[in-house]
């Protein structure tokens, strides 16, 4: 019997697109179940983001800018009242499941393997702990989605494609805007091409091809940077992106700070003074230099600064036996808390998509919360999966990019704060890397013990 | 304009994106105003209240036709200082002149209209309109008993 034509077609595009409309399908039927469930989920930080116009020196625009965008076009076009469901809406089902897409994408750049990305995606989509982020006025997701869509569009421009330089250079402008620890990146991306390509560019045409797009990509990311330096410095007379530094490291040097050694700067041992007297609390003591000092909040940052910096300085011991443990909260734990009123019942079994959380949920638990699967997860296998593709370069250049996105991540959030759970939020933008080139690994390594069995197997019939 | 490029595709759609965007905000400003000030003062309703709970301090909410005004209570020289003020955009103005919202510990604790009075009912509802016209209507209902509040669906 002939297959009619619309069968056919039907075959075709699923032969085609089938893997890709998996994950989209899987990412849909998770993300509609969660919508219905779950409400917005408003931490302290969110109030801090709801106004553009609030900002001081402590933010940065990017989730603002976000959200002020949205708010723009419901305010225009009247879709609803709900305002928080709105921003969610948007984060869960455009960014939330662009990311999905997207891993699927860069995981087969990386393999080749339509199918087993699509089981990549797929596993992203059951990422309990991503997932959660969707529901929460927090930077992380928005992110996330920026981080991708840079990397992507930043190795891109090795492939020649001509918007590449201009949107990568605007993305990572946006990433740095909504999350100032991205505030250098753009120097690791540009770092990691050097040292992939180091012989093309001092002996090959390297920089004759890419001269152009690396340019533009550093002037735009070089754009955002200083566009934000200069309004901090017109409205606040500050230059810089964040005042929010001392504000992390005073989680290090809390425990220490009864050691500063008075008697060696008259100025700070005053409000070293009153910081004691607060008993080490930073809103107190702000409160208090602000109202008897007549302190602006940037002058406040910069003495804040360079107490916790002194201490850094004259103890450095106390802060680096500090860091091993904040790098095990950075890593070594995969959490429900930001979705804690719910994790009842979507971990609870009840139904298949239930089930699936809570299933995925325990293989990432254990995943991370055992030190050799976690080695093997962040260091062993992306080291081997590096070595395994040193020969086609230019996935070889693209991996490494992940990882060094992955590294920079936590190499920042780890030096710069030991704020417990946070640490934790603060490895949410680079989670989907982090599985992806670990499961991307797994699959590589394994395909290559297959055909290397093989080659033997053939070796010696013959 | 090469229509069959990509690039040339998304330009276009962009500009015709652009000039809708534009030739609706003109056609529906007080609309857009209104909504403006709607969810701004909501907004800021939930920001003072769980900024009240996490300092342990009282704001009070103070509605004029035209504005807003935010005020701290300190607790040392028992006095109500200015923390923020907002003018209403676009010449919306709020139907309830002098009505007030008192936020205490994370929870909303006083609504009164005029000077102190009470207000008795178990809810109150705060429109908004435009000065000229009084029309369309948008409206934040007040919970007195549950100490909550919500934004109107529709507009009258």
């Amino acid at each position: 019997m002939r297959e009619s034509r619309g069968k056919r077609t039907l075959r075709t595009i699923l032969s085609a697109q089938g893997p890709f409309l998996a994950v989209l399908a899987s990412g849909l039927i998770t993300r509609i179940y969660l919508f219905l469930t779950v409400s917005p989920r408003i931490q302290t930080d969110s109030l801090t983001y709801l106004f553009l116009s609030d900002l001081t020196t402590m933010r940065t625009p990017g989730y603002s800018l976000f959200m002020e965008m949205l708010h723009f076009f419901n305010d225009l076009f009247s879709f609803t009242s709900n305002y928080f469901g709105l921003i969610v809406f948007v984060q869960v089902f455009f960014l939330g499941l662009g990311n999905s897409l997207l891993i699927y994408l860069f995981s087969k750049k990386l393999t080749g393997s339509r199918w087993f990305s699509m089981l990549v995606g797929i596993f992203y989509n059951c990422n309990y702990f991503i997932l959660g982020f969707e529901f929460n006025i927090l930077t992380e997701l928005l992110a996330t989605t920026l981080l991708l869509l840079t990397l992507l569009f930043y190795y891109q421009i090795f492939e020649g494609k001509k918007y590449a330089p201009y949107l990568a250079g605007i993305l990572s402008a946006l990433l740095l805007l909504t999350r100032p620890v991205f505030v250098v990146y753009f120097i690791a991306l540009i770092g990691t091409t050097t040292l992939v390509h180091f012989r093309k560019i001092f002996k090959g045409s390297f920089l004759k091809t890419h001269a152009k797009g690396l340019t533009l990509f550093l002037i735009l990311t070089l754009a955002g940077i200083g566009s934000w330096c200069m309004r901090n410095k017109i409205k606040f007379d500050y230059f810089g992106m964040s005042t929010v530094m001392p504000l992390q490291f005073r989680h290090y040097t809390k425990s220490f700070f009864h050691k500063y050694k008075m008697g060696e700067d008259v100025e700070l041992d005053r409000f070293v003074a009153i910081y004691r007297e607060e008993g080490l609390n930073t809103y107190n003591f702000q409160t208090r230099l602000e109202e008897e000092f007549n302190l602006t909040p940037v002058e406040f940052s910069r003495i804040y600064m360079k107490m916790n910096m002194r201490m850094i300085k004259d103890y450095p011991w106390d802060y680096i036996k500090q860091v091993p443990e904040s790098a095990e909260y950075y890593y070594k734990n995969y959490s429900s808390y930001w979705m804690t009123p719910y994790n009842k019942k979507l971990l609870s079994k009840r139904d298949p998509i239930s089930w699936t959380f809570h299933f995925f949920f325990q293989i990432n638990t254990k995943l991370y919360r055992n030190l050799p699967s976690l080695l093997l997860m962040v260091l062993i296998l992306p080291a081997i999966f590096l070595f395994l593709i040193r020969k086609k370069q230019k996935i070889f250049h693209f991996l490494f990019l992940i990882i060094i996105t992955v590294n920079y991540n936590f190499a920042i959030s780890v030096l710069a704060t030991n704020s417990g759970i946070d640490n934790l939020r603060y490895r949410l933008p680079v989670e989907p890397l982090i599985v992806l080139v670990f499961l991307n690994a797994l699959f590589v390594l394994v395909r290559e013990i297959v055909v290397h069995l093989k080659r033997k197997n053939a070796h010696q019939d013959a | 304009m090469n229509f069959r490029s990509k690039t040339g595709l998304v330009v276009w759609g962009l500009t015709l994106f652009s000039v809708f965007v534009v030739v609706f905000f003109f056609l529906s400003r007080e609309r857009f105003f209104l909504n403006r000030v709607v969810r701004n003062v909501d907004l800021r309703l939930l920001q003072f209240l769980k900024l009240s709970d996490k300092r342990n301090e009282s704001f009070k909410f103070h509605f004029s036709s035209g504005s807003l005004t935010i005020s701290n209570f300190h607790r040392d020289k028992e006095v109500w200082n200015v923390y923020l003020e907002y003018a209403f955009p676009g010449d919306i103005i709020s139907e309830l002149e002098n009505f007030e919202v008192i936020f205490h510990d994370g929870e909303l604790t006083s609504l009164t209209l005029g000077h102190g009075k009470k207000i008795l009912q178990p809810y109150v509802i705060l429109f908004f309109y435009p000065k000229e016209r009084m029309a369309p209507k948008k409206g934040i209902i007040f919970y007195e008993k549950v100490g909550d509040w919500r934004v109107l669906r529709k507009k009258t």
